[in-house]
């Protein structure tokens, strides 16, 4: 759950680096910024539930 | 055992986001967050044990349980606090983890009032 998340992150993060540059290059500023953004975006939807779980499994057990 | 197993994912947390940094600054952000995340969830099955034996413990010293109920409380709070603080300042955010860390203290400071409330009565009560 927890180990190959943060791989995920990285591959993405790396991917978008890669990606954005190439688009730089061959001169789309804008669809190198939109790739950053939908990665950005990908990631937040992988990250925000185990945010939710575990502020969830926080207020259950310290009956917050 | 289980040290060594937090160690390495925080080094290699720290690696990755490390690397990250230079070009994309928010994904180092999200791999710090997700490693956070994680050393928290291992962190949340000690804190259920340990709460499990406050709980008998408090079976055993005949104290009111509200009170037990109320350190408890405040212990969740300085968690989700520090938590949350400490990921803003590592995105380079002080002013908003202030803002968090304020909110936490005011608020287990409004959580110890009934507690401050009851301790007065009984001095009063002494005098």
């Amino acid at each position: 759950m927890s180990v190959n998340l943060i791989f995920k992150i990285a591959a993405v993060g790396i991917l978008v680096t890669v990606i954005s540059q190439v688009l730089k290059h061959s001169g789309r500023e804008e669809h190198a910024f939109l790739t950053s953004l939908a990665g950005l975006i990908i990631v937040l939807f992988w990250i925000v539930p185990y945010i939710y779980e575990l502020f969830e499994t926080m207020q259950n057990l310290f009956a917050l | 055992m289980d040290i060594v197993r937090i160690a390495a994912l925080g080094i290699v947390g720290v690696l990755i986001a490390v690397s990250l940094k230079k070009e994309r600054a928010e994904y180092a952000v999200l791999v710090a967050m997700t490693v956070c995340i994680c050393i928290f969830f291992y962190l949340l099955t000690k804190v259920g044990t340990v709460l499990l034996f406050v709980e008998e413990l408090t079976e055993m010293i005949p104290v009111d349980s509200r009170y037990i109920g109320l350190i408890v409380k405040m212990v969740g709070i300085t968690y989700v606090a520090e938590f949350a603080t400490d990921i803003c300042k590592d995105a380079g955010y002080g002013a908003i983890g202030n803002q968090i860390e304020i909110f936490a203290k005011l608020s287990i400071l409004v959580v110890s009032i009934p507690v401050i409330h009851v301790f007065l009565e009984t001095m009063g009560s002494f005098l």
